[in-house]
């Protein structure tokens, strides 16, 4: 479990331009669909976008906080 | 290089599209992995699903290859593109068909 607040905190630490909405699936705050917006994404192609947000969750991911995250990215 | 990667570049090179999930293409055991078969149907390429569900070491060995965390892993043509999360967003740019038409020599 992770609070949203931390979530988007572990975001934006990695990509402090980031705007982060986060919709909690299931309610048992571990499935989250993660919304991030940066216009730092607009020079890099989809799979680099995913793995910029995938880094910033590595230690939330790996320690079980969160279970699954569905990433979507956008460019402002 | 031991016989998993072995066995895993000897199934990415066989299968222009192939995907490594939970569960058969029959019987998928997992949300994200019916996405995935549901998203390739679309198109209408033929597609390999491969169940490393009960499979640590395998997973294991996915995931120092491609650096990538979950299940499920797509391969095109050998080269590696995440899950849904990506597809979908590459299908919106429009970079899906030309890709997979460039995969399978359909000019």
């Amino acid at each position: 479990m992770i609070s949203i607040e931390d979530l988007v905190g572990l975001v934006k630490t990695g990509i402090p331009d980031a705007e982060v909405d986060v919709m909690d699936k299931t309610g048992m705050r571990d499935h989250f669909i993660i919304y991030v917006t940066s216009g730092k994404f607009k020079e890099m192609d989809v799979m680099s976008r995913h793995r910029a947000v995938q880094a910033t969750l590595t230690s939330a991911m790996q320690d079980g906080r969160i279970h699954a995250a569905e990433i979507k990215t956008a460019v402002p | 290089m031991s016989s998993i990667e072995d066995q895993i570049n000897e199934e990415i090179q066989k299968n222009k599209i192939l995907i490594y999930g939970k569960g058969t293409k029959a019987a998928p055991q997992c949300g994200f992995t019916v996405e995935t078969i549901q998203f390739f149907q679309k198109y209408g390429y033929p597609f390999e699903v491969v169940n490393v569900l009960d499979n640590m070491p395998k997973r294991e060995a996915l995931n120092r290859i491609t650096n990538w965390p979950t299940l499920p892993k797509v391969f095109i043509d050998g080269k590696f593109y995440g899950d849904t999360d990506i597809l979908d967003e590459m299908e919106a740019k429009g970079e899906v068909e030309p890709l997979l038409k460039d995969a399978f020599g359909d000019k």
